[in-house]
């Protein structure tokens, strides 16, 4: 009985105010309460419901009376705190559980250096395939723990992250070396979207499990970051701290403790972006509208600034690399600006900041793929070339097709829907990419 | 009609009393309300539920969720000692107030 009705109504009010889950499940049962009583005097299933939400009042004010009581609350809620004793008693379990996860990655990322393969023993190259690995068995595991009703997807992931180590570090064309960088960029890229399996399980394929994904991903990256920050805030006191008694712990901060945090953070991120998914707004979305202003501003003025000056594009390695991260933030930028959007609304500022964003990308990206393309043919083409040249197309492709979707959703108001399953479905695309950048280009460029 | 700020400074007393004769949920509150006074005085949620939630924070009431007959949750609400202590002290005030108010009136009418 109109389900779909009190949904809407549900998100209605919500959106007017802080109101908890827990407040909108006991309003919700209100307005439960008030229909059938509305329905046993008589009337129709759907004048009750009609009725009931007017009778409710206001959204606004209703909600604004509820967020008076409850921003202390929200805050509170900050800290992952249940106050049911059962689960309580799973939060603190997960807790020492991702406690012990964090240890157990710190420590991994020792293991190699038993093997006699140190970190700052020349083996650089080494650490620098191996990234992804420091950091996924334990991430995984989580992840498997925490959907422990599907355990075969776990064992399927892996049995493919396995594969990738093993194949990154016997096989003698890989671990040769000549690759390490393009399969320390792209093995984490393909490994993390792989993750999705985990996360949602059956319907990785879905859209919205996939944006859902994403979502998790942007909030875990920014609380790694934060973390992050915060570790070196920690041991940069505590070599101060040491220093003033005349003790010297720049090795053991360095090599211990900032590698081993380094790689204990992903987990303790992945834990918090989890936990905190439905507490509170997500970061992300916030962080990309700030921003994609900025960097239309940026992009707009790069073009204005290269078109009066004449000057052409000079590319060498690094700046086609800062390129590639432009454009990749870019597409971080609307994915997430996309993720916080709700479908029903009509197009406004933000969607025109966006396609502006977007064009501008499509114009720095062309020029970018000009300049790729005349190095290619002045030095030949080499792996690192044939990668930048493959993700600026990449980007284009993406960028091209999200240009047209969402300049018919301006015009239609319609399809807005069709621009977030191209976004999905192309993440596809990007792992197949990533893992045809690790793999198969060692093999073709040898 | 009863004014909105005699309707505010009424609500917690009122509330504690219905809690203290057995435990209740958000809408059957506003209906024992509107018994009581003879269909004279109509909460609305918006009103009744943050003054629920305040006392909870303040320990006079505490909630449970339930699952009624029809599988439907409701939020139940609990008065404590604390609460009935509380509510001994506004039936005192109101009491004041109370005979304040007849005594005054009763000496207008004569």
């Amino acid at each position: 009985m109109g389900e779909r009705e009190i949904a809407a109504w549900r998100a209605y009010v919500r959106s007017h105010g802080e109101i908890s889950d827990e407040g909108m499940d006991e309003l919700e049962s209100h307005l439960r309460d008030e229909i059938d009583s509305l329905r046993e005097s008589g009337l129709s299933d759907e004048e009750s419901l009609i009725i009931a939400v007017k009778r409710f009042g206001n959204a606004s004010a209703v909600a604004r009376e509820f967020s008076k009581v409850q921003h202390r609350k929200l805050w509170k809620q900050l800290l992952i705190d249940p106050v049911d004793p059962a689960e309580r008693k799973r939060a603190n379990r997960e807790i020492v559980l991702v406690s012990f996860l964090g240890l157990l990655a710190a420590v991994l990322s020792r293991v190699p250096e038993i093997f006699g393969i140190a970190l700052l023993g020349g083996h650089e190259r080494f650490y620098v395939r191996n990234i992804s690995f420091f950091v996924v068995p334990v991430v995984a595991f989580y992840f498997v723990w925490k959907h422990r009703d599907r355990p075969v997807y776990g064992m399927v992931y892996f049995a493919i992250a396995l594969a990738s180590a093993a194949l990154a570090n016997i096989y003698p064309l890989y671990a040769a070396g000549n690759y390490d960088v393009l399969i320390g960029i792209h093995l984490p890229i393909a490994i993390w979207l792989a993750t999705v399996l985990l996360y949602v399980g059956r319907s990785w394929r879905d859209a919205d499990a996939r944006m859902d994904f994403v979502r998790l991903s942007g909030e875990a990256a920014i609380y790694l970051v934060l973390i992050c920050c915060g570790g070196g805030v920690l041991i940069a006191t505590a070599g101060l701290l040491f220093s003033a008694i005349g003790v010297d712990l720049e090795i053991i901060l360095t090599r211990y403790v900032a590698i081993g945090g380094a790689c204990a953070a992903p987990v303790v991120a992945v834990y918090l972006a989890y936990a905190k998914r439905n507490i509170i707004e997500n970061m992300a979305p916030v962080l990309a509208r700030i921003f994609a202003p900025l960097f239309f501003i940026l992009m707009a003025a790069f073009l204005v600034v290269m078109a009066a000056t004449g000057n052409i594009l000079e590319v060498d390695r690094d700046i086609l690399i800062g390129f590639d991260v432009l454009l990749a933030l870019v597409l971080g930028m609307l994915l997430y600006t996309l993720s916080a959007r709700d479908e029903r609304k009509d197009p406004g500022a933000p969607d025109f900041i966006n396609v502006a964003l977007i064009v501008a990308a499509l114009a720095v990206d062309v020029f970018a793929l000009v300049a790729v393309v005349s190095r290619i043919d002045a030095y030949g083409l080499s792996p690192n070339k044939a990668a930048a040249l493959g993700e600026n197309l990449m980007l284009l492709i993406n960028l091209g097709v999200s240009t047209i979707l969402y300049v018919r959703f301006l015009v239609t108001r319609e399809h807005f829907k069709a621009l977030l399953v191209w976004q999905t479905k192309y993440l596809s695309i990007i792992w197949a990419w990533a893992i045809v950048v690790a793999f198969l280009f060692p093999v073709l460029f040898n | 009609m009863v004014s909105k700020d005699l309707v505010a400074a009424t609500s917690t007393p009122l509330i504690l009393s219905i809690l203290s004769t057995g435990e209740s949920y958000g809408y059957a509150i506003i209906k024992r309300v509107r018994e009581l006074s003879g269909n004279e005085l109509e909460w609305t949620d918006g009103m009744l539920y943050p003054v629920l939630h305040r006392l909870k924070d303040q320990g006079h009431v505490i909630s449970i969720w339930r699952t009624a007959e029809n599988r439907r949750r409701r939020k139940y609400y609990r008065i404590t000692t604390s609460g009935r202590r509380e509510l001994g002290r506004l039936r005192e005030q109101w009491d004041t107030v109370n005979s304040t108010l007849t005594r005054a009136w009763d000496q207008m009418e004569d």
